[in-house]
């Protein structure tokens, strides 16, 4: 079958860049319309001359490339930020599918009855235990044992976050794997003595790949959901405090390009998770 | 259902029950600072989960807590669930313009992580809200989180069913669109969305206990969950009385019933390998 993989991939860029679009013009005028600004002290203190408020808001309203607090530009506010939870976000995620999947093909194939409850048991506590109870026991181990420090510790977000992201990824990969596992072949494989590892690698995980990569695509944003609970409970400067910090403040440019930011990695996660599939499944392509 | 998830179902009707009727089974007016007990630990006689700063017993703030936190969440989950419901079945109906228009609605507010999405639908509402708007604000806030998941299910679901073959027949014999929603379409749906709403409730509580809790939801005299856990997260409470994070396991043990019980609605409803291998 003659496939136009290009003209595929581009239709997936151009859909993704259009909600991207989309997401910051419904944005955009959430923000404008929204009475009450920064200035809104200002405006109640007697000794400010509603001229000069009524001057202020004019020129600030019409300037959405710069801070309303302190006048730095949105960019050099944002990108430092947003590069510390895209460090915390990516480790946390590998650091979560490289535990989740071995253990996920591990249950699938080998089923002894103590491994069964034992993960199980384990898996149904940590979903027990949601983003925002995982980062106080964060803090909470931190405070106790001085072995984190209690604010801007790498390793205690890293270690909370993955510990976050892990329940629901060994339930959905093992989902996955179990509707592989069901197929002929991989009765056939195993029946020509193929060792459960060799088998795990070269037969389920590719007979897999289509849950598991759309698994990852969605897997970016609740990722970045999570890492703003967690950084904002441990510590972390990342996107989260920052836009916390704006909205307490209402600087609204800020708001907008924390928010849009957090939409462009989650769309930009989906569209390579989408592009990803495109190569390596032939059968999504649309025929020639 | 199993025997695991009717005993979660039960104790969630206890919890949910207990939760109702806070305000005349609480030992102490959850806002009465009794100063001279301030930071009585847990065990005290009179404040059997300790008293904060203030001396405000902790017991009852719990309880009242749970009457903000699981009624506003899960009634936000059952509005998002029937809301996106609605639409996610009426796009099957319509198709055309209509259907493009929710669909691309529900991509467009899934783009964005959601607690980011709740913070920015926050920043477009008033820093400080009186107490009795709060729970409409959070409701709705919460249910433009979260109406598109339900939506997108009940599409699916129903789009599965609108080419079959007896809807093709009951079509064909004059049934008119109002009437395939209730007697096909909706049949479907329904055990889906059910489902969906049990996995999701506890999200929504946990996204209005996480709203409170970086101080954006419910002001501190009201108390939510959010407010209870915000207490306990500050580094000088929890070096001298981590105890004040003793409610933290009791949310846990709500979310734990409520997946037991999701996970066995689920069985029970779409028996299938994709759902067996939750287990």
């Amino acid at each position: 079958m003659l496939t136009r993989p290009w003209s595929d991939a581009l239709r997936r860029v151009a859909s993704a860049t259009i909600l991207l679009m989309a997401l910051a013009a419904i944005c955009f005028a959430l923000f404008a319309l929204v009475p009450g600004d920064s200035l809104t002290d200002a405006a109640i203190d007697p000794g400010v001359s509603p001229d000069a408020v009524a001057a202020m808001r004019q020129r600030l309203a019409a300037d959405w490339t710069h801070s309303r607090i302190d006048g730095r530009p949105v960019a050099e506010a944002i990108l430092p930020r947003a590069a510390r939870t895209l460090s915390l976000s990516l480790a946390s995620l590998l650091s979560a599918w490289l535990l989740a999947v071995p253990y996920a093909c591990r249950r699938t194939l080998r089923r002894s009855a103590l491994d069964t409850a034992a993960g199980g048991a384990a898996v149904g506590l940590l979903v027990a235990a949601p983003d925002l109870l995982l980062a106080l026991g964060g803090l909470w181990l931190a405070v106790e044992s001085e072995w984190f420090r209690t604010s801007g510790d790498f390793l205690l977000g890293w270690i909370v976050l993955t510990l976050v992201l892990l329940p629901a990824l060994v339930r959905h990969a093992q989902s996955a794997l179990a509707e592989a596992a069901l197929q002929p072949f991989v009765a056939a494989a195993r029946m020509a003595g193929i060792p459960d590892d060799r088998l795990a690698a070269l037969w389920l995980l590719p007979a897999s790949s289509g849950p598991l990569i759309a698994l990852l695509g969605l897997g970016f944003a609740t990722t970045l959901s999570a890492s703003l609970i967690v950084e904002t409970v441990l510590g972390w400067p990342g996107l989260g405090p920052l836009l916390l910090e704006a909205i307490l403040a209402r600087d609204y440019p800020v708001i907008l390009g924390a928010v849009l930011l957090s939409g462009a990695f989650a769309i930009g996660g989906n569209l390579a998770a989408d592009l990803l599939q495109l190569a390596v499944d032939p059968r999504r392509r649309s025929a020639a | 259902m199993n025997a695991q998830g009717r005993l979660a179902l039960l104790a969630l009707a206890a919890i949910y029950g207990i939760a109702l009727l806070a305000p005349w089974i609480v030992p102490h007016d959850p806002a009465a600072q009794y100063r001279d007990s301030a930071w009585s630990p847990p065990g005290t006689p009179g404040f059997p989960l300790g008293a904060d700063g203030l001396g405000r017993d902790q017991l009852s703030r719990l309880l009242a807590g749970a009457r903000v936190s699981l009624l506003s969440g899960t009634l936000a989950a059952a509005v998002a669930v029937a809301v996106g419901g609605t639409l996610g079945s009426l796009a099957v109906l319509a198709r055309g313009g209509f259907s493009a228009v929710i669909l691309r609605a529900a991509d467009l507010s899934m783009a964005v992580p959601w607690t980011y999405a709740l913070l920015a639908l926050r920043a477009a509402l008033p820093l400080q809200l009186p107490p009795e708007r709060v729970f409409w604000a959070v409701m709705a806030m919460l249910g433009l989180v979260g109406w598109a998941r339900a939506a997108r299910l009940a599409y699916g679901v129903a789009a599965g069913v609108r080419d079959r073959d007896y809807v093709l027949a009951s079509r064909g014999f004059g049934a008119r669109s109002g009437y395939i929603l209730r007697h096909h379409l909706l049949p479907e749906a329904l055990p889906a969305l059910g489902v969906h709403f049990v996995l999701a409730a506890p999200q929504y509580v946990l996204a209005e206990t996480t709203l409170t809790f970086l101080g954006l939801g419910f002001p501190d005299s009201y108390p939510s969950w959010g407010s209870l856990l915000a207490a306990a997260a500050r580094l000088d409470t929890l070096l001298g009385h981590g105890w004040m994070l003793l409610p933290a396991p009791v949310f846990a043990g709500v979310f734990l019933c409520y997946h037991t019980v999701g996970v066995s609605l689920a069985q029970r409803w779409q028996p299938g390998p994709a759902f067996q291998a939750i287990r």
